[in-house]
């Protein structure tokens, strides 16, 4: 059965359908594998498996009636932690929650139930998302999440779990949520991928909010295709969140002449095989999309999103800073961090709101042309699980323009496998869209996956 | 922006460490004040882009009503 591990959702969907493969079985099998290589590494918090074996007899006794509820009928997935989920506690990654109970789902558990997915197993996250400003591996109160490519290295975060167990084939696919990166990073360093939907087309009501104008979920796969096929689940309009979209949101791919920017210089501060892999991917690119280079001109887009997050995290977390709980997370640094947040000044969280109107703007105006911004999701592979992720980062400054724009203008990146570090780190690419432009985007990737084979390779100690 | 740097960033510390300076080590403090200094210098590059009055924040205040079943 082994070889179900790394099979797409299509695929294991066809194995449903055709009866081949019961909902039970594939259930029980990456439970299974959840126990076996789950504390390996460090990437799951709490395996469901009443509630996963519960709704996978429901689902078998559907099929058997010939009723499919979606191609995701009988799929077992994890949630990040952070996801409100009856049957398990929600920890937010924090040690003073680690026992808290939510007795309700988030809107997206509820979504992919009623599309026919199992959850299976709330996975390890980064402490609050990140929220009191991390600055190495071990901060969450399950210990250092790894990649299954390296023992020795980080998943990244914040979404550590999602990204390691969908790579070490625990789970066919994981929810994630990203404010900054937390997303596209795990993809990264675990080499798989992960789709950051337009702000407001996931509802988040019962996640954790960490800035409630930048929160985003998504989903984490071993294809690009399967990332729209989860998307379509868990999109869509919610009374319970008001930034939800009413735009409907149905995944197909779109077949066109691609257009495809690259961010003049994005490479700059990008160790050598990073730049190489990159410059490979390219090449590739270049056979179903024209690229030409663009400039993003001056404008402070890091320090408008920045500013935004920290205010509203200063607020989203000010009472758990008041009660002195900080003082019980895991990373020393989150400990303090969150206190210097609480002086930010309202009228520059409001200056950085004004000028996010000029920054969406920018965006949209330099991005008419094009079908998507390539770039490196990022410039460095997987940092050592033991030291600050800081020492990792490039050493020539350079700006995060896909992350800051991306993640302040709300707007779509889908980040794919491209290659290999000497160390067998995963490097990987990013197809940033317009607003509502998932298929676009998902589109390129999936162009790029029937190109490449990068998505196919799985960490050996795994399969 | 008006005001000196190192002023504004030690009262804005003094703030922090009025309210909760007995739950904080020295160097906690010292960290802090970095990070305090930090938020100033983006506060500095917002204030680079002149904005005009009508420049309004990015997020829409939506008066509610419940929606009917």
């Amino acid at each position: 059965m082994s070889f179900l591990a790394f099979n797409s959702i299509k695929e294991l969907s066809d194995k449903l359908g055709d009866g081949s493969l019961s909902p039970v079985e594939l259930t029980g099998f990456f439970l299974e594998r959840l126990k076996l290589h789950g504390p390996k590494l460090n990437a799951v918090v709490t395996i469901m498996e009443n509630r996963a074996h519960k709704q996978a007899f429901k689902l078998k006794k559907e099929l058997e009636k010939g009723k499919i509820r979606s191609p995701l009928h009988g799929i077992p997935y994890g949630g990040k932690d952070l996801l409100a989920a009856i049957g398990a506690p929600t920890s937010w990654g924090a040690a003073p929650y680690k026992d808290r109970v939510l007795k309700y789902d988030a809107t997206v558990v509820s979504r992919l139930e009623r599309a026919g997915a199992i959850l299976s197993a709330k996975l390890a996250m980064i402490e609050l998302a990140g929220g009191m400003g991390y600055r190495q591996p071990n901060a969450s109160f399950t210990g250092p999440c790894k990649t299954p490519w390296n023992l020795n290295y980080w998943s990244g975060g914040s979404s550590s779990g999602s990204g390691s167990a969908v790579a070490a084939g625990l789970v066919p696919f994981a929810i994630g949520s990203e404010t900054w990166g937390s997303i596209l990073s795990p993809a990264n360093n675990c080499g798989v991928s992960g789709l950051r939907p337009t702000y407001g087309r996931v509802s988040r009501y019962g996640a954790m909010a960490l800035s409630w104008t930048l929160d985003k979920l998504g989903p984490l796969c071993q294809t690009a295709e399967d990332c729209g096929l989860i998307l379509e689940a868990i999109s869509g309009f919610d009374p319970h969140d008001p930034s939800t979209t009413r735009r409907k949101y149905k995944f197909e791919t779109v077949q066109k002449d691609f257009r495809v920017a690259l961010i003049k210089g994005n490479m700059i501060g990008a160790d050598e095989l990073s730049n190489k892999n990159f410059e490979k991917s390219l090449k590739i690119i270049e056979k179903f999309a024209i690229v030409d280079e663009i400039t993003f001109p001056e404008f402070p887009y890091e320090a408008v999103t920045r500013m935004i997050l920290n205010a509203e995290a200063a607020s989203a977390f000010e009472d758990f800073i008041d009660e002195g709980l900080s003082h019980q997370l895991t990373a020393s640094e989150d400990r303090y961090n969150g206190y210097s947040r609480l002086t930010v000044l309202a009228k520059d969280y409001l200056r950085a709101l004004r000028l996010r109107g000029k920054m969406v703007k920018i965006a949209e105006e330099i991005m008419q042309s094009y079908d998507a911004v390539l770039a490196p999701t990022s410039k460095r592979t997987a940092a050592p699980i033991n030291q600050e992720f800081r020492r990792n980062a490039p050493t020539t400054p350079s700006i995060d323009i896909t992350g800051s724009v991306g993640n302040g203008a709300g707007l779509p990146s889908i980040s794919v496998p491209a290659g290999f570090s000497e160390e067998g780190l995963p490097t990987c690419i990013q197809f940033m869209g317009k607003a509502y432009d998932e298929n676009i985007i998902i589109s390129l990737a999936v162009e790029y996956q029937k190109r490449t084979d990068w998505h196919k390779k799985h960490p050996k100690e795994f399969e | 922006m008006l005001g000196s740097k190192e002023k504004i960033v030690e009262n804005l510390s003094n703030l922090i460490f009025e309210s909760y300076g007995s739950r904080l080590t020295e160097k906690e403090k010292e960290e802090i004040r970095k990070s305090i200094e930090q938020t100033f210098e983006n506060s500095v590059k917002l204030h680079q882009i002149s904005l005009e009055n009508g420049d309004e924040p990015f997020s829409v205040f939506i008066p509610y009503r419940k929606e009917k079943n």
